[in-house]
Order: C-alpha cells, then structure tokens, then sequence
C-alpha cells in the first residue's frame, strides 16, 4: 500500500546572502512525494515555497544562494550532490517545471513546436522527424486546436491560456515522473484557470506523474491536491490530507488564513457575512533575515504564550498523515 | 434593494453609454483603420454610501471603464453625471475642481507611489495641489496616516520602505486626504498577499461606515466582490451583461458567462461539489470582438440570433438586468 | 572555491567591519575610475605650482630635446616644455568636458520631457534631432566654429551642439516610460498640475541613468576637442591643447616622438578614467547590482 517515496526533501535549508544580510528562505523543511500524488504547498510570499521548488531543480543561481543543509533524495541519490550532468538529465525528462508567467517562460525566438521537439531530441534521442510528430502529439493532448498549424507558431502568437498549455506540453513531453507547477494559474483569468486545472488533472490521470502544486490560493489547493503542506517564514507550518486540513487545521497560522479569507457563496439566501469585518491576521510576515528565536509565527498569533516565544516548536505527527509544528494547536489548547 | 428615500435625489454617480475606442494606426499615412473598443457602451448608477462592483476578466474593460468615468482617460463617447452635474462635458480645468469629489486607489501598491517621494509628501500632494495651507496639511496628513493605520514616524520614509499592504494604505490615505464622495477602487487588493487582504478591506469596509463614501469596485475576485459590493455589474469584451443586486446575482446567475464565471472560481472547500462549466476557446481580443452577442463564440447556448444581433442590457425578472436573447433560469 | 554558508557569513562579516574595503571589491571598476580621474584632475588643476616653466615660452635653440630632467617630456617644435603643456592642456580637456557633459545634459533634458510629453512637438523635435544626427558630430563642430572667433568657450558651444540628440533620446525614452506609470496617473487624479507633475515626479526619476550618460558625454567631449584642436578648428593655437599639440607633432613625429606621446598617453588615461567612472556609476545605481555581496 506504502510505495516508496519518489522525492523526499530532508530538512532543506537555502540562505541568501547579500549586504543587508543572511535571508533564511527555507529554514528546514522536509516533506515526502509518493508517485502519482499531487501535494499542495501553500504559503503566501516570502515564505519559501518557490525556493523549496526551485532548488529541487537547482535552479538557483549560487552565489547569491546557498544551500545550508539538507538533501533532497530523488530515487535514492541527493540531487543537491549529484553533478550537473546528470542534472541536464533529470531536467524535463524525470523532473519537470512549470512556471507561472508563460509569457516570459517560452523563448520568443523559436517556435512552439521546436521548443518541445528539442526537448523530445535531447532526451530521447529521437530524431527531427520523430521529435516534431511527438510535439504536435502533445500540443493534440493539451486541447490545443489546430496543432500542426500552431506548432509553427511564435509563443507571441498564442494568447495566455494557450501558452500555459503549451508549457504543461513541453513539460510533459518526456512524460516526467514529477511535475513541479509553480503557481500555473495566478496569471491566468479565472476561466482559463479553471480549464488547465482541469486539463492538468486530466494528464495527471493519464500519464501518473506526480504533482507538487506550489500556490498561495486555498482554492486552488482544494480543488486539486491531495495532500497540502502549509509554509510560514520558510518552514513549514502543518501538513495535512486535504479535507482535513479545511475541515480541521491546527495550526494558527492555517486557521487565521482560512478564517481571513473572502468565500463565495454561491446557494442562494444570500450571503451571511457580507459586509462583516473579515478575521484579520495583524501584523507582517517576518523579515527573514532577523535571527528567529521561538515559534516564526509568535508575534501575530492569537494564542502565543511565553513558550512560543522561546522555543521554536518541533514537527509533532497527529495521526493520519497530519503534522503541526505549534505548541498549541488545534481549536483551543 | 435600493434605498430612494423621500425626495426625489440624484445618484452620486450615473453613467450613460460610455464608450472608449483606441484608434490603432495603419494603413497608409498611419491613419485609423481599426479600433479596439476597450468600452462599448455602459450605463450604471450609484447610490451614496453604497458600493457597486465591475467585475470581469482580462480585456473586459473594467480598469478602462474606472479611469475613464474619473476623466484620467477622456471618453470617447457617452456621459458622466456625478450629483448631476455632466462632467464628461467640461474642459480640463473646469473639472480640475471637481476632482475632489471621486478618487482612485489603484491596483499595484509599488508603481503609484512615485519612489522618490516621501510618504508624508505623498498623501499632502492633494492637499497642496488645492491650496491648503502648510499648518492645516501637515495636521490633514497626521489624521489620515492614523486613519489608515499607519505610524506618524512614517511620514519620512520611502515607499521602498514599506511593506505592499502599508503602501496600499497610503494610497487609500491620499485618496482620502481630499474628502472625495466617491473612491474607484482599480483592484486595491490584487496584488496583496491574502493575509494583508484581509486587512485592507477591513479598512475600505470601515472607512464607507465611518464616512459614507461610495466605492467603484473594480475586481476579478468574486469572492471579495460578494463580501464588500451591494450591487455587481459583469462586464465581457466592453459590455456589460449582467447586473444587479449582489445577493440576486450570486445565487441566481442568468447571464451564461456569469454561471460560468461563478462555476470557475476555485472554493476553499475541498467537500463542495460543484458543477464545473469550462468554457470553450480564449477571450476574444477587443480589436475585432466577435458579432452580435459577443460572447456567442464561447457560449454554450449560442443560438443563430446571438451570433447576428446585440442584446441589450433589460430587466429580467428578478430585478437584474441581462443582455441576452435566451431566458435562462 | 565552493560556496557555503561560511564563505558568505566571512564576506559578509568582513564588508561590514571595513566598509571600503567591500566596496572596493564590489565596485572595482568605479574606484580605479574615479581614483585615476582625481589624479589626472589633480595634476591638471595644479598644473600652476607643478610645472615650473611657462607653457607658451618660446625657446629656439633647445627645440625637439628629448626628455631630461630639465624638461621631463622634452620639448616641442619651438622649444616649449612639453610637461607643463601637457599639464595645462589637462586643463582645457577637463574644461570642455565638464562644461559640454552639463551644457548638454540641461538642453537636453529640457527639449527631451517637451518631447516626451507633448505628443505634437515630439514628431516636430524628434525630426530636428535626427537631423541633427545625420550629420557626423566633427562636421558638425567644425561648421559651428567657423562661425565664431576660436575659444575655448566657442569649443565647448560646437561640441555640445552634437551631443544634444543623444541626450534628448535617452530623456524622452524615459519619460515616455515614467509617463504610463501608475503614480503618475494617480498626481493627476490628485489635480497636479503639469509644470509639478514633470518637477516633482518625472525628473527624480530620470536622474540616475542622467548622470551615467553625462559622465560618457564628458568623456566623448574630451575626444571631441582633442580632434578639433588636431584638425585645427578647435582650441586656438595659443592655449596648449592635446589635440594641437600632437598635431604640431605629428610634422617631426620621427624626430621627437615624444611630443605626440605625452599628450596622447593623458588623452587616453583621462578618457579610460571617465569611461570607468561611468561604467561604475551605472553599476552602483542599478539596485540590483549594488546590494550584492
């Protein structure tokens, strides 16, 4: 029942340097992917998940960066180890990423179809032929109509959605084992959002590839995951399966968020709440560079004693998959 | 559903047939051969005190339609009555004073502050511009910096100094330093992270209760639309196509694209189970929208007639206005 | 070297105790820059106390003497001493070129915003200006100078003249930039008026790639006078200019090379020092740049 893990990120620590500082922005964390799950990270800016994401791919550039600790094992070996050659490697064929602007993610000057058939070329070595029928395979699979006419197009002359389409085929071209998305749809109007989600679910089904769904939108995150950790000033904060993570969430933090934010009511009668003052979190997020002693999140949390303020707490498992890093979780402690 | 009170009163603010168009050069000689019609013809009333929404996606001509209506656009058609009075009619300086009256909050909280002003400096400009004297500004400028939640040490630094939800803040500020009755809000809370939205509206929400100003809301966030609007207005491709009280809107959609816009919106609730109306095709670019209804590209209900002739906003029953040919329930 | 978190605390820790020292290794193009500028200024501006013989002494009988510790350059066709020459020739290049960097700059910015913001004179003045630029700069200094008596003050006016396009370009880009910005939307919304909304908010923030181009104007404008003076229609032949004075050496060049050398060397390191300064400026005002560690 319990497959191995494909990815587990351990205690994962990335700093940046620059004059005014050491910013901590991931400051141990650790999480497990199972293949074909989608897990959620969820977090608002600043607290570390596109670098979490990132450096998975050692996609950060160092200097500034330096990773301070931790591995990162991907099917036994630790990728932050591994050489850059074997990197190339895993780079869109095992591991994929999506990013979240597409206009600036696909390069101007080359078609759409050249950019997945080089994918597809370097890879699996097929040829230019065999390249170029695959690509207009994928532009088929992501919905894209006219795919033999659109593979010889520019990126400038696709509208949004359509080029965040064309970026999930270039990413699944190799047909990965993981999909990292880095918020792929908060650039996107609310329709065209809806249909890659859709899409991206879709493809999941169909090719099992897993998904690490990096985004600050809860709903996003209800819609789509499985499994949701939640990031605070670069540590994560709770992880928990889905459901029970809007149902019941432990955390403060996780709690404050879902409390604060505006719901749709959409079932007639109106809207109960309309007009109320929304639960507000106070306060900041913290500025990494400010050596943290107690709990990241003591100075705006509701419920922060003196423990919280100097110690920082430790991952505690509740059962069930779910974990909290707070000394006083759940409703009332 | 709307208050009218004893007399016969004039809505802050009506607008009628408003159209912007953008020549976009071509041809020989570089003259107009084509127009993106950013707005094309809309017509709304606001209510004192009250908060209406425009909501829509990219290329609908909400952000156009808000700066347009203050005059920092010129229209190229329609009108403008705020208390009655025509101000699309007016010249340049005849409206300068009148600017007083409907302010703007703007969407991104880094690119309308000018970088090289002290924030003190920033929300006096209002003030300065119409002739307050040095004393009563800097006495104005303390009042609104606590009004708005921000610490008189403040008044020096940078905006660079600042976090996004205290920049939106002095943006509310200035817009408030002039005792405008009317704010447009361009999507004040877009570009917040979702903790500090909270707070904003909290303010905006305070702010109307305390001092009776009426919000242009412009948002592609339903959501927050729902929480802060009495009434909502859908805009697509420059038109509006559906609007109405915000309770009756919500619940009772009529309009195809709004259902479908009200299905797109991811919930915070993995256990609700909605039926997912995906629309078909891209946003139709507002160069050469598509004829008649045009939304009858995407619409899976287009009938012969919407692709031929233009609906036009009426009431449909349930005291929203549709523009559509079919009578949905 | 591998990075690791304590390779960056060290530097970290080190730029903080002495500052200099980091900005130094963060800049080091800026600081050569200016140093070598403030020595080849320094020696210009004392040009009066070091170089103890007249530059415009005549001396026959001593004339194309190689360099020696009476004359530490040598000495010229009529037997003038090359160092002091070179020193107060120092003077006129510095001159011309801060003069031209701050005449040009000024006009420029001026005719640059009317051309950013007032969409009918843009057409009207950007024409002129590409006009202007048709024409080859030396050309066009030359024909300037032929209508005034040759000084040093009719030099600065011909070379400033061809480097106004450069300026108005680069100012009407920004502010055409500036112009979609958001804050300035909002000055209007707030009833500012024109002539502020251009004092107040467009100009701070067109300062900083301002003074990056003044510097390589400065620089440009030293060539730009050596050439003249070379080609004869700069500085008149009485004031000790680079430029005339390899020209006068360039008859006996194979007699006393010296007389092109030292002016040619001075040429050369003042224009790379102000080069340098202007390369570190745009570094150290790039936000992102600056604050590396």
């Amino acid at each position: 029942m319990n497959p191995a893990p494909l990815l587990e990120i351990e205690d994962l620590k990335v700093y940046f340097a620059n004059r005014d500082g050491i910013f901590r922005a991931v400051d141990g964390v650790s999480c497990t992917l199972d293949p074909g799950e989608t897990l959620g990270i969820v977090g608002e800016s600043g607290c570390g998940k596109s670098v979490t994401a990132m450096s998975i791919l050692r996609l950060i550039p160092s200097p500034p960066s330096v990773v301070a600790g931790g591995a990162i094992r991907y099917r036994g070996a630790d990728l932050l180890q591994v050489s850059e050659q074997r990197m190339r490697e895993i780079r869109g064929n095992e591991i994929s990423m999506i990013f979240q602007d597409p206009m600036t993610s696909l390069n101007p000057v080359l078609t759409i179809g050249e950019q997945i058939a080089e994918t597809v070329t370097l890879h699996q070595k097929l040829g230019g032929r065999a390249s170029w029928d695959r690509a207009v395979e994928m532009l088929q699979l992501v919905n894209i109509p006219e795919p033999v006419k659109r593979a010889r197009e520019y990126p400038h002359q696709f509208s949004g959605g359509m080029r965040q389409r064309a970026m999930i085929a270039l990413a699944l071209a190799c047909n990965p084992n993981v999909l990292i998305a880095d918020e792929p749809s908060t650039a996107l109007d609310v329709t065209i959002q809806a249909q890659i989600l859709d899409l991206m679910l879709k493809l999941k089904q169909e090719f099992g590839t897993a998904i690490i769904m990096i985004t600050h939108d809860l709903g996003v995150v209800a819609e789509t995951c499985a499994r949701v950790l939640v990031m605070y000033a670069g540590r994560k904060v709770e992880e928990a399966p889905v459901a029970d993570l809007f149902r019941e969430p432990l955390h403060p933090y996780t709690q404050g968020l879902l409390a604060s934010i505006p719901k749709l009511h959409t079932l007639g009668g109106g809207h109960p709440g309309r007009r109320q003052r929304l639960a507000e979190i106070p306060g900041m997020v913290p500025s990494l560079s400010d050596q943290v002693q107690g709990c990241p999140f003591a100075p705006r949390c509701p419920r922060a004693t003196a423990q919280c303020r100097e110690a920082a707490p430790p991952l505690e498992p509740k059962g069930g998959g779910r974990m909290v890093a707070c000394w006083r979780p759940g409703v009332d402690a | 559903m709307l208050e009218t009170g004893g007399g016969r009163v004039n809505p802050l603010l009506e607008v009628r047939g408003l159209k912007k168009h953008y020549p976009i050069a071509g041809g020989w000689f570089g003259g107009p051969v084509k127009q993106v019609r950013a707005v094309d013809g809309i017509s709304f009333k606001l209510e004192r005190g009250r908060t209406l929404g425009i909501v829509g996606e990219s290329g609908c001509g909400k952000s156009t339609a808000a700066k347009t209506i203050m005059r920092l656009i010129e229209p190229t058609e329609g009108q403008v009555l705020l208390d009655g009075e025509d101000i699309t009619a007016m010249s340049k300086s005849a409206f300068r004073p009148r600017r007083k009256d409907v302010q703007i909050v703007f969407q991104d909280p880094y690119a309308s502050l000018n970088p090289r002003m002290s924030s003190g400096a920033i929300v006096a400009e209002p003030l300065r511009n119409f002739g307050v004297p040095r004393a009563e500004r800097e006495r104005r400028v303390a009042e609104l910096f606590d009004r708005v939640g921000l610490h008189q040490e403040a008044r020096g630094k940078f905006p660079h100094e600042f976090s996004g939800g205290q920049r939106q803040r002095l943006g509310i500020a200035r817009a408030l330093a002039l005792s405008p009755k009317l704010i447009v809000c361009d999507e004040p809370v877009s570009a917040l992270d979702v903790s500090i939205q909270a707070q904003v509206i909290n303010l905006l929400i305070d702010l109307q209760d305390e001092l009776g100003i009426s919000y242009l809301f412009v948002a592609h966030d339903l959501a927050v639309v729902q929480h802060i609007c009495d009434r909502v207005a859908v805009m697509y491709l420059g038109r509006i196509v559906e609007m109405g009280d915000c309770d009756t809107l919500f619940a009772a959609p009529r309009h195809p694209y709004t259902q479908a816009l009200l299905s797109a919106v991811p919930v915070p609730d993995p256990a609700s189970v909605r039926r997912h109306i995906i629309l078909g095709g891209d946003v139709p670019s507002p160069i050469s929208p598509p004829s008649g209804c045009h939304f009858h590209t995407r619409c899976p209900y287009a009938t012969e007639r919407c692709r031929v002739e233009s609906p036009v906003l009426r009431p449909a029953g349930n005291g929203s206005d549709v523009a559509c040919h079919l009578d949905l329930d | 070297m591998a990075v690791t978190l304590a390779n960056l605390e060290l530097r970290l820790a080190s730029s903080s105790r002495r500052p200099w020292l980091g900005f130094a290794r963060r800049h080091p193009l800026l600081v050569l820059g200016a140093a070598l500028l403030l020595v080849m200024a320094a020696l210009a501006l004392a040009a009066p106390w070091i170089a103890a013989k007249d530059p415009t002494e005549m001396d026959i009988l001593h004339r194309l003497k190689p360099p020696s510790a009476e004359h530490w350059f040598g000495t010229d066709a009529l037997g003038r001493d090359v160092f002091s020459r070179t020193l107060w020739g120092g003077r006129v290049s510095l001159v011309v070129g801060i003069s031209v960097a701050l005449s040009a700059t000024s006009i420029g910015v001026l005719i640059g915003m009317a051309a950013g913001f007032i969409r009918l004179a843009d057409t009207l003045i950007m024409r002129v200006m590409d006009g202007m630029m048709a024409i080859p700069g030396i050309l066009l200094a030359v024909a300037l100078m032929t209508l005034a008596h040759a000084s040093v003050r009719t030099v600065v006016i011909a070379i400033t003249v061809p480097e106004i396009p450069r300026v108005v370009r680069l100012v009407r880009a920004l502010v055409l930039i500036i112009r979609e910005q958001p804050y300035i939307q909002a000055a209007e919304a707030v009833g500012t008026r024109y002539h502020w909304l251009l004092l107040r908010h467009v100009l701070p923030n067109i300062v900083t790639p301002l003074i990056v181009q003044a510097t390589f104007i400065c620089a440009s404008a030293v060539i730009f006078e050596a050439y003249l003076s070379f080609l004869g229609a700069g500085t008149p032949p009485e004031i000790p200019s680079w430029g005339n004075m390899m020209a006068e050496g360039r008859a006996v060049v194979q007699l006393a090379f010296h007389i092109i050398l030292y002016p040619g060397l001075f040429l050369g390191f003042t224009v790379l020092s102000i080069n340098l300064l202007g390369d570190g400026l745009r570094d150290l005002l790039d936000p992102r740049i600056a604050r590396r560690l």
